[in-house]
């Protein structure tokens, strides 16, 4: 099981993913987060973060805000059953 | 075995200088200088001594859930430089070398039951279980529930946090929240109305993945609530 690192770059103006690198070398992976993040340092409307798995669609699963559009945000009701 | 600043050559005091360095940088509010670049660097250079032990620690995760017969649902991640900043500048005692979830993986899982049963697998493998921290027993105050495991592995502390199917939508529900109208709920900070409704709509979520079913009333509380934060989300021009 090799795991793929992803480095996803999220604009918090625009409310939607700016870009998606894949890596499958962790350390490489792991620098590229560390420069990212220096290029951003005194950017607050941009978030950076690299999350492994064995997919791009388990990562939605798991860190899916990243992945939901620019939408107007419905809070949900629950249903009586 | 080493400890992460002990595999990156640097003493435990430099480390959390950086980390000192940052969080009163944070409260400036300035933009960063070379000072701040340099921590910055010091701090991105620690989190990296996390990526091994991370990735074992994922192995035995991904090895439980499937053991278990559940589908893997499984990710990882260094925790993000203004979200460990951040933390130090909420815990101002908190040290940067203390801290014990810069690396964190998560499963998805069905139900509590999963949860539980994934956890004692995780307490059977080779990583030293440090710490339990069950929000199903407890919630936080925000309303958060799911299962956080802290375990050391070749020196390092990794957070491992189990959570149902609903206690991730509620998640991500606050990450959205939180992204869209630039709030910090994750942190409870945010309208009071908004606060509240995420505190009941996480019961009744926690009701249903306890019992099936929602009762009427939890129904009609979390109603009540939600159209108090829809209010109060208009009123503040967020929607």
């Amino acid at each position: 099981m090799s795991l793929v690192h992803f480095l996803l770059v999220y604009d918090l103006r625009q409310r939607r993913l700016i870009d998606v690198q894949e890596f499958t070398d962790a350390k490489e992976a792991t620098e590229a987060y560390g420069r990212a993040e220096m290029a951003h340092l005194d950017d607050r409307d941009t978030e950076i973060v690299l999350v492994g798995s064995d997919s791009i669609e388990t990562v939605k699963k798991t860190h899916g805000h990243y992945f939901t559009a620019g939408a107007l945000i419905t809070l949900p009701e629950l249903a009586a059953t | 075995m080493a400890t992460p600043h002990e595999r990156l050559g640097v003493s435990r005091s430099q480390v959390d200088r950086a980390g000192s360095v940052l969080r009163a940088w944070m409260a400036t509010g300035l933009l960063a200088g070379s000072a701040e670049q340099e921590a910055s660097s010091v701090l991105s250079d620690y989190r990296a001594q996390f990526k091994d032990p991370l990735k074992k620690v994922v192995m035995g995760l991904r090895s439980a859930v499937r053991t278990e017969g559940a589908q893997v649902v499984v990710s990882e991640r260094l925790k993000r430089q203004p979200r460990i900043v951040g933390k130090l500048a909420r815990f101002p005692h908190m040290e940067l070398t203390r801290m014990q979830d810069i690396g964190g993986c998560r499963a998805i899982l069905d139900d509590v039951a999963t949860v539980d049963a994934v956890r004692r697998r995780i307490e059977r493998q080779k990583s030293e279980v440090v710490k339990v921290d069950d929000y199903n027993v407890a919630s936080r105050s925000s309303g958060y529930r799911a299962l956080h495991v802290v375990v050391r592995r070749e020196g390092a502390l990794i957070e491992i946090q189990l959570r149902t199917l609903s206690q991730q939508r509620w998640a991500m529900l606050v990450e959205d929240l939180d992204g869209a109208y630039r709030l910090d709920l994750k942190d409870e900070q945010g309208p009071a109305e908004v606060l509240d409704y995420l505190r009941v709509y996480a019961a009744g979520l926690a009701e249903f993945d306890s019992s099936g079913q929602v009762s009427a009333a939890t129904a009609r509380r979390v109603r009540a609530a939600r159209s108090d934060a829809q209010r109060r989300l208009r009123q503040g021009g967020m929607e």
